[in-house]
This record gives structure tokens, sequence and C-alpha cells, in this order.
């Protein structure tokens, strides 16, 4: 389900004095099966972005393609059901969002707006369970004895039961010990390979590096680029220009060509340095 | 909430900005008695321009205050022609049961009606130009008296600002969370009224508990950084009262004192 942005722009509290630019003018376009991520800095326009492609905002001109849906703003609010079933989103700190007094009746939850039957929705909801590796015994527990990270876990479950083609994640790891963090994004990874589109909004470049085949970056409610990570982190004018990081990996690199070392183009991810630094040495020794 | 400006802060760099907001808090209160000493043309036309030139001074524009008004016209609109309809005595030009019209009843109408805008165009006018804190300070320092008679003045003082603070924090949760569920596939605003009473509880249940976790954080990081209670504290923000704010209440005397001429007039 490719989603299209043609000239789009949200202001928020369009009329009155407390008008607030959202974003301005972007075009972009996601095509099925991307592992995009969307970066910049805090107050850029990110979060407006992603909620326009689930019609939780609508435009204030220009026109959004969703598959077959068309937004414009002058869409109605109907009939926008269908369309978050297919496009789910996983907000920041998405445990906020945990009501049930179970954990299984809170991942059932979503299924069953968009029109599950219970035992339907109950057996998506103990597959999502293992999805997410949580223990099944947790089922019938309520959500808010759960710790923070599991809370984070069940959220997450209870947006992937619906099955969505695509997937917006808002800083899902955030706040999250290094192991969950790992296993999540390769949860998320894995889904892309089955065929989920994701869109991953992270200030971790290692991510973005590792896991997107696309990024786009925003700045000031504009979309200023949209490229690959490979083409972004060798580009070091850009960088610097827009205060971006880069992945350890490439400031390792730089580290090294500042002492004399030569790569075709910086690596971006650990094995890839590893296998350039392998490829220059060997040369070296033999 | 969307368009009700009442109760908005608007920044600012304007007179009545920079006024101490114990003086705006008075004169509002006495504002609105001063409104009820007006019984003819002449006094509301003096309250209206009154009004009017605080908005001016206010630096924000007319029509904000009035599309502000908006939502909360048709109540006043009700309470008008109800005041119309019902006002007895006169000389009632048309009448149907006990529904009656007289000249003296339309007059009445309009000026519950004037009165009415004028309310609350001045009760606007003090929140949109003083902040919370500023609200919950003039609040304090008015409810100092009451210490006398052992009402806890500061607590009140303390749960005042902080749940003024917390008014937008909350209301940013609050969408958060809406939009979340929306996500998941709650429809708010649609369906049969039990649905839609429904589609609350994904709602609620969550806010709650942000709330009660935000409440358990609070009051752990006040007291590691040495809140024992309101006694013996100093205080960092000190309201300054200026020339200006006694001439403020000194021009609420004037009008007051006009108004009464006028009157009897």
């Amino acid at each position: 389900m490719p989603i299209t942005f043609e000239n789009v722009t949200h202001i928020y509290q369009s009329s009155g004095p407390l008008a607030a630019t959202g974003i301005k003018n972007v075009n972009l376009t996601i095509n099925d099966g991307d592992f995009v991520a969307i970066i910049g800095q805090t107050g850029s326009g990110k979060s407006t972005l992603v909620q326009h492609m689930n019609a939780l905002l609508k435009p204030t001109a220009g026109v959004i393609h969703i598959g077959e849906r068309a937004i414009t703003p002058d869409s109605k609010n109907k009939h926008l059901k269908k369309l978050r079933q297919k496009v789910g989103m996983v907000f920041q700190f998405p445990e906020a969002q945990l009501f049930e007094d179970t954990v299984l009746k809170d991942i059932c939850f979503g299924p069953q707006n968009f029109g599950a039957s219970v035992t339907q929705a109950q057996a998506t909801a103990r597959e999502m369970l293992d999805l997410v590796k949580l223990p099944a015994d947790i089922a019938e527990q309520s959500p808010f004895d759960l710790s923070g990270g599991q809370m984070r876990r069940v959220a997450i479950a209870g947006v992937l039961a619906a099955r969505p083609q695509v997937l917006i994640l808002d800083e899902p790891t955030a706040g999250l010990d290094p192991q969950a963090h790992t296993e999540l994004m390769e949860l998320f990874a894995n889904l892309n390979r089955q065929g989920t589109t994701i869109i991953l909004i992270s200030h971790q470049m290692e991510d973005v590096a590792q896991y997107c085949n696309r990024v786009l970056i925003m700045e000031n409610a504009q979309l200023i680029r949209s490229t690959t990570p490979q083409m972004l982190f060798n580009d070091q004018d850009f960088i610097i220009q827009h205060n971006l990081q880069v992945p350890e990996a490439t400031a390792f690199a730089q580290e090294l060509v500042q002492q004399g070392f030569q790569f075709e183009s910086l690596p971006i991810t650990e094995p890839q340095l590893v296998q350039q630094l392998r490829r220059q040495l060997g040369g070296i020794n033999g | 909430m969307g368009k009700l400006i009442i109760g908005r802060y608007l920044p600012g760099d304007s007179l009545i900005h920079h006024l101490d907001p114990r003086g705006k808090f008075v004169g509002t209160f006495l504002f609105v008695l001063i409104v009820f000493l007006a019984n003819n043309w002449e006094t509301y036309l003096l309250l209206t321009a009154f009004v009017l030139l605080a908005v001016k001074l206010s630096g924000i524009s007319l029509k904000f205050f009035i599309k502000g008004i908006r939502p909360m016209i048709y109540l006043i609109l009700f309470t008008v022609l109800l005041q119309m309809f019902f006002t007895p005595g006169g000389d009632p030009f048309w009448q149907w049961g006990i529904f009656s019209l007289s000249k003296l009843s339309i007059l009445n109408g309009l000026f519950i009606f004037i009165r009415f805008l004028l309310i609350i165009f001045i009760s606007t006018l003090l929140t949109v130009t003083t902040t919370p804190l500023q609200m919950s300070d003039a609040m304090e320092y008015l409810l100092k008296p009451l210490r006398i008679v052992h009402f806890p003045v500061d607590e009140v003082a303390l749960m005042l600002s902080i749940a003024l603070q917390f008014i937008p924090l909350l209301s940013d949760e609050t969408t958060k969370i809406m939009n979340a569920q929306r996500a998941r596939g709650v429809d708010f605003g649609e369906g049969s009224l039990i649905n839609q009473i429904k589609a609350v509880v994904p709602i609620l249940i969550p806010l709650f508990v942000s709330s009660f976790n935000i409440a358990y954080d609070l009051s752990v990081a006040m007291e590691s950084r040495g809140y024992h209670g309101s006694e013996g504290r100093s205080k960092y923000r000190q309201l300054q009262w200026q020339a200006a704010d006694t001439w403020m209440l000194v021009v609420f005397g004037l009008l007051a004192v006009c108004l009464i001429g006028l009157r009897s007039y």
C-alpha cells in the first residue's frame, strides 16, 4: 500500500493568532516493503508528518494518497477504520494507551474494533504475545502490574494484532534497555522482511544505518532530503550543515581517514567497517 | 475544546499584560459588580466604551474576542430570549398565554445581552493577558486573610499552581491517547449514545493512570528537593505593585462613580 504526499501542508489552529506550521509543502512517496527512517531535530515536524499517514491529521493543503484512498483537506472523517487497520501506528511511549483489565483483552481491543470475533481476536492476541516475546501466562494479568518494558511490548502487540500492512513507529525504543532495544528492532526488521512497510522515527543513527533502506530528513517543518542511509552518512558537508549525527561506525571510520586510511565509501554499520578494514589490512599484510 | 478562548493565555507586551495580576483580579471582580449598577442607555454605553478601550489597550484584536464568544452565543441568546418573553409589566403589544413582549421587556433583554458580553469580555481579557502562574500567585495573595480562620492558603495555592501547570500537559496527553486509540480503531463521536459513552473508557482510564503516575513522580521529586510543607518557605516570584495598578483601580472607582451619577439621571 504505497503512500504519496503531494504538496502537503499542515497548520495547527490555522485560524487565529496561535497558528503554527506543522509541516510545509511536503512531497514524498513510500513504496511497499520500504523501511523508511524519518530523522530531524525535535520539533521539526516528524510526528506531524506521520500522523497524516493514517489520517489522524488531515492536510490543510495538498493531497495524500494512502493506497486507494485520497485524503484532502475536505475529506470527511468517516470510514477511516479500514485505513487505520492497514496503517498501524505505535506512538511515543505507547504504554500510556493501555486500559483494559487484562493484557489479553487490551491486545484484542484493536482487532475487535476492526471487526474480528472474540475467539479470533484472542487467538491473534496470543500469537502476538509470542511475537513480542512475552510469556503466555502474562495474558490474564493486569497490564498495570507489568514493568515499563513489558507494558511497551503489550502496547506494541496491541497495534500489531490488527496486522497492519504499513507500520508507523514513533521512537518505539525510547527509554528501553539495550537488549530490549535490539529485540524490538529485530522484530520490526523481521516484519519488514515479511512484507510490512515500516516507517520509523528515530534519533538513533545506528538503527537508521542498520535497518533502513531510505531516510527522510525533516528540518523546520520541511522535508529537506530523501535519500539512502549510505548516501546520507557519506555526505559530510550536509551532515555538518544540518547538525546531524552519524553512526558510531562512520565516526570511527572518519577518524581513521584522518590517520591516513582510505575508504571508497564510508562504512555505516559495524559489519561494513570490519569488512572494509579486513580487506585493507589484509592487503597490507599479504 | 477548540475555539473557546476564555482561560487561555496569549503572550503579549501591552500595558494590560504588565499590570499586577492582583490588581487585574480585583479589577475584574469589581467590574462584575459595577456592571449591575448600569440601568439605562447612557450607563451601558459608558461601560461598553470602557471595555472596548481595555481591549484596545491589551493589543489583542477585537475579532479574536468575538470569535471566542461564538461557542457561548446560544446559551446567551437562550437566556436573553427567556428574559424577553417572561418579563412582566410594561405595556405588552404582543401576548400569547404566559408569553408577552413589551418595549420594556425587549429593552431588558438587550441590556442583559450587553451585560453578558461585557462580563465575558472582561474576564476573557483577564485570562488572556495573565499567565496561569501569575493568576495563582494573585489568588494566593488575595486569600491570605483567610489564614486567620486556619484556611490552608499555601496548600491551596500550591495545588492551584500545580493544577494550572499540568492543564496543558494533561490536555496534550489526552490528545495523544485519543489519537492512539483512534489508530486502534475507536471512532469518537460516532454511533449511538451508548457507544459514544463506551468510547470514552479507553481515554479516561489511561488518563487517570498517567495522572497517578505523574502525581507519584512529582511528589517524589518534590520531596527529594527538600519540600517539607508550605511553612517557612520563601518566594521566588515576587509580585510588584506599581503606580499603574493603583491608577487602574482608581479608574474602576471613577467608573463606578460615573455610573452612579448617570443612573439617577
